[in-house]
């Protein structure tokens, strides 16, 4: 009974989720009006910032998780880290992709060597290790706790990526909402 | 006491075993002058002054041969199985990661000196007027570095993958070190005041403290059967 009722709940969120990305799709391509200076191309704005909030809040997430699971050793905690690690990592990836697409013209080129930029890059290497950490042990209890560590390690990484930007000049632009 | 009395105790066990083998140390002293040798053919010494590149040169060699020497920080206790019967000890587990870092700590700063000798001698470099402030950033960079280290290749000795892991865990986690790190140095190298540098020391020495309490807290949860 239990299971139907997440079932149903995991579907009407699925639903849900589909129409709102469905709903904004159409804002980002026809409401929005066209920036004046950035033209068509700063629509991705609307993809890639937000994909990057995820990826961070996700990141928050896994090792929250992940603490409390090497605390409290409930199975619940691992699968949640898990969950929000696998959805951090596909919305750091689309972060990676549109953000060079973004660069390309508004900066003229496709990579920078900037501190936000690379330590973004390193936010997903950090995931993938989460990914092969977990893979890598014979036993898979142990493979969870490594894991774990390394979602908890890999968290120290997200405020210095606000920090670096203070820290060095950059030319990402500065941050406007966070 | 008795927590430092652990410490010291694991700390001299480690030392004990690396002066009698020399097998990590002969490793990354070799590793130090052959990767001299090849940075020397890496840069056209026509365009670039060596003073210029060395920084960044001397700190990714202490980060490579970091890795070298501290993957191998558990080689020897996981051979035979031995490490169960460390852990059988009543000592806390934290103590022993502390003793496991200072040894480590101790081993690379060792070669990290051998690094700074043999580049002045390779490429005719000059520290600066400020050697208390450079050997307080290179202590502090080695401090942070090493406790990772230390935590991951407890972790990768675990693995199927062994110390090949080493790099793809820690190089994320290692690039805020090395920015504060090379930063600090080249600063210092070019004879910049010490006030240009303080921000960079601040850095490192917060890097330092997080990764060890990280690692004394962790730790325990990467060695426990």
């Amino acid at each position: 009974m239990a299971q139907n009722k997440l079932r149903q709940t995991g579907v009407a969120l699925a639903v849900l989720g589909t129409l709102g990305a469905m709903l904004v799709l159409w804002m980002v391509f026809f409401w929005v009006p066209t920036e004046r200076t950035m033209g068509i191309a700063q629509r991705i704005f609307y993809v890639h910032v937000p994909s990057a909030w995820i990826a961070f809040f996700a990141f928050g997430i896994v090792a929250l998780c992940s603490g409390v699971y090497l605390w409290l050793k409930d199975e619940r905690l691992d699968m949640a880290a898990l969950a929000a690690a696998e959805g951090g990592m596909v919305f750091c990836t689309i972060m990676i992709l549109t953000g060079p697409l973004w660069a390309r013209v508004s900066w003229g080129t496709w990579w920078t060597w900037e501190p936000r930029l690379v330590l973004t890059l390193l936010l997903w290497f950090i995931y993938f290790s989460y990914f092969l950490v977990r893979n890598a042990t014979v036993n898979p209890e142990q493979g969870k706790r490594f894991a774990a560590v390394v979602g908890i390690v890999g968290v120290l990484d997200i405020p210095l990526i606000h920090i670096s930007v203070s820290w060095m000049r950059s030319l990402h632009p500065e941050p406007v909402v966070l | 006491m008795d927590y430092l009395r652990v410490i010291w105790t694991v700390a001299r066990k480690d030392l004990l075993i690396e002066m009698r083998t020399r097998e990590r140390v002969a490793a990354m002293g070799s590793f130090v002058v052959l990767v001299g040798v090849l940075f020397n053919y890496s840069i056209d010494t026509a365009i670039v002054r060596p003073q210029e590149m060395a920084p960044g040169i001397i700190w990714m060699t202490i980060i490579f041969a970091g890795l070298l020497g501290m993957g191998r920080t558990f080689h020897l206790e996981e051979e035979d199985g031995a490490f169960s019967g460390v852990l059988q000890t009543p000592i806390p587990l934290d103590a022993l990661y502390l003793g496991k870092t200072a040894a480590n700590l101790v081993i690379l700063s060792l070669v990290t000196v051998a690094i700074f000798v043999v580049f002045s001698v390779f490429f005719g470099l000059s520290f600066g007027s400020h050697p208390v402030v450079l050997a307080a950033v290179v202590f502090l960079a080695l401090l942070g570095f090493v406790g990772l280290s230390t935590l991951f290749s407890a972790m990768s000795a675990r693995t199927t993958m062994g110390e090949s892991l080493l790099p793809v865990l820690e190089f994320p986690l290692l690039i805020h070190m090395v920015i504060f790190a090379v930063k600090a140095t080249s600063r210092l190298f070019a004879g910049r005041p010490v006030s240009e540098v303080t921000g960079s020391v601040r850095m490192l020495g917060a890097f330092a403290i997080i990764s060890v309490a990280a690692g004394a807290v962790l730790f325990r949860h990467v060695v426990e059967e």
